[in-house]
């Protein structure tokens, strides 16, 4: 594990270098992904509110008070107000992430499938409904956090091919909780 | 790492890059020269600083001793959206379906009442709280509007409304409410049959409130003053040149109203159909309460995102007092007497009260 990752959250959010961001940023992205997912059961709005939180939270940083709450809660609570101001408006600012020059990406449909997957309580017991082989690798990259190369290694196959896998498992969860909708 | 995962982490640092990079070009390059005529300057500044900061110390008005404090938190849970006092208990509307009961008194939680979908506006009136909460958590089309015991806590009836339930206000004959908030329909019901007995299709609109038999609401700049007697609509223009993105809010009283949610961040007193004084508070205005010589509030900066309560004096428009409240956004302001009770986003009930 490379040092940089053992530094703490309030380390990571007080360093002046850039990469420090992109450590806090991976620590906490999936559980905020899936924390806006669990309550708008619209990927597409959840990608949109976790990267205007993680603006608000680079814009917001310097003011972070180590020691005190934790870094996981102060991002929540920025979290919970992106939250809120959607549910009111009907809709996702874009005003930090416009000052922050950072441009709204398009979803692609297994990211969209990944995200509703993370805001899923029961996400254990919806993989059972895969084919083995598919069910095995979209639970080790989704859930375990295991990276690609990782898995590629470990399966003696390409980068490509784990890439794949985890694709089209992605897409078949979708194709199966869509039916029931 | 999904395609979308990685995209943002390398749109976030190139930003944190851009913005530290921007940081050290304000830097001055090279250490300052310790020259005698600098030394001679700063000292010289410093003396008139220092002249300048006995002034204001001097000056400066000692602490009132009527300045509020926070005195108690209660911790409610869910995500607050509201609240009213009534029947000599606090009921908060909280997003995730309930409404809790506090009692003011103790402190206490004393229940939590069940009432489907996600509660959106509450208000009291007629021995009764009532609350509009829609049937999808994400808005929808249909909401419900719940009746409960301001005594009991019961539920004594559990309606549909005609579409997306927004504000509510009780008076001026009956129960009005929005029920399709998106169209700005405008409903009054009435309380006991649920009959609906007025309807004003504005559009759009937000805020509500009922005081003094005068429905108040807001529209594209406008405060419409609804007369519900003859049904007739006055509007005062000039609010602003737009109302913001969140919600506006009205605070009715008997001689008129305050108005927030506009873009400059004022918060407008309207009286005699005219508007007679304008406030910054500094922030954007978000929900109001009155309490005796004093109306609070809440005021939120952003970059970075703060929250205040603000007190203001109603007579001469001036900021009194501010508390601040960090990243708690307040959702409601409710007197209880000479105190105030705030409701925060984090789930919290805090008691405010003159010193």
């Amino acid at each position: 594990m490379p040092a940089a990752t053992l530094r703490t959250d309030d380390e990571l959010l007080s360093s002046d270098d850039p990469e420090a961001f992109g450590l806090f940023y991976d620590r906490h992205v999936k559980s905020l992904l899936g924390y806006f997912a669990r309550r708008t059961h619209d990927p597409e709005v959840a990608a949109d509110l976790t990267a205007e939180t993680f603006a608000a939270a680079l814009v917001a940083r310097r003011r972070f008070k180590a020691g005190g709450a934790p870094a996981a809660a102060w991002l929540f609570a920025i979290a919970a107000r992106r939250l809120a101001d959607y549910q009111r408006r009907g809709r996702v600012e874009q005003r930090l992430r416009r000052a922050l020059a950072i441009e709204r990406r398009p979803l692609s449909e297994s990211d969209a499938a990944m995200i509703s997957l993370l805001g899923d309580d029961a996400a254990r017991s919806v993989l059972e409904e895969l084919p083995p082989e598919q069910r095995e690798i979209v639970a080790a990259h989704v859930i375990d956090e295991r990276p690609y190369d990782e898995l590629a290694g470990e399966l003696d196959t390409s980068e490509a091919v784990v890439r794949q896998r985890v694709s089209r498992g992605l897409r078949t969860l979708r194709r199966i909780r869509g039916t029931r909708r | 790492m999904s395609d979308y995962i990685s995209e943002l982490r390398r749109d976030l640092v190139d930003a944190a890059a851009r913005e530290q990079a921007a940081g050290r070009a304000t830097r001055p390059l090279r250490r300052w020269a310790w020259s005698p005529t600098a030394v001679a300057g700063a000292l010289a500044m410093a003396t008139l600083l220092l002249a300048v900061v006995l002034t204001l110390t001097t000056l400066a008005p000692p602490p009132q001793p009527s300045d509020a404090k926070i005195v108690a938190t209660v911790h409610l849970g869910g995500q607050p959206d509201g609240a009213v006092l009534a029947g000599g208990s606090l009921w908060i509307a909280d997003f995730e379906g309930r409404v809790v009961r506090l009692d003011p008194a103790t402190h206490r939680v004393r229940s939590r009442i069940g009432v489907g979908g996600t509660p959106r506006s509450i208000t009291a009136g007629g021995g009764a709280v009532w609350v509009v909460s829609n049937d999808s958590e994400m808005g929808g089309t249909s909401s419900h509007l719940v009746k409960l015991d301001a005594r009991s806590g019961r539920v004594l009836a559990h309606v549909p409304t005609s579409g997306y339930g927004g504000p509510l206000g009780f008076g001026a004959g009956g129960l009005w409410l929005y029920t399709n908030e998106h169209r700005g329909d405008v409903e009054r019901i009435d309380p006991d049959s649920f009959e609906r007995t007025a309807f004003f299709p504005f559009e759009t609109g937000r805020g509500l409130a009922v005081a003094a038999n005068t429905v108040w609401t807001l529209r594209d700049g406008s405060v419409l003053q609804i007369d519900p007697v003859t049904g007739r609509v006055s509007r005062i223009a000039g609010i602003t040149s737009r109302f913001g993105d969140g919600d506006g809010a009205v605070l009715a009283d008997r001689d008129g109203a305050w108005i927030t949610g506009t873009v400059d961040g004022l918060v407008s007193r309207i009286e005699g159909g005219r508007i007679t004084r304008r406030i910054a508070v500094g922030g954007l205005p978000g929900v109001m309460a009155a309490t005796g010589s004093a109306l609070w509030v809440s005021a939120t900066r952003t970059l970075p995102d703060r929250n205040e309560l603000v007190r203001v004096d109603p007579e001469d428009g001036k900021v009194v007092q501010r508390i601040d409240l960090g990243y708690r956004v307040p959702k409601a302001l409710v007197p209880v007497e000479k105190d105030l009770w705030v409701i925060t986003s984090r789930g919290e009930a805090m008691l405010v009260t003159p010193a």
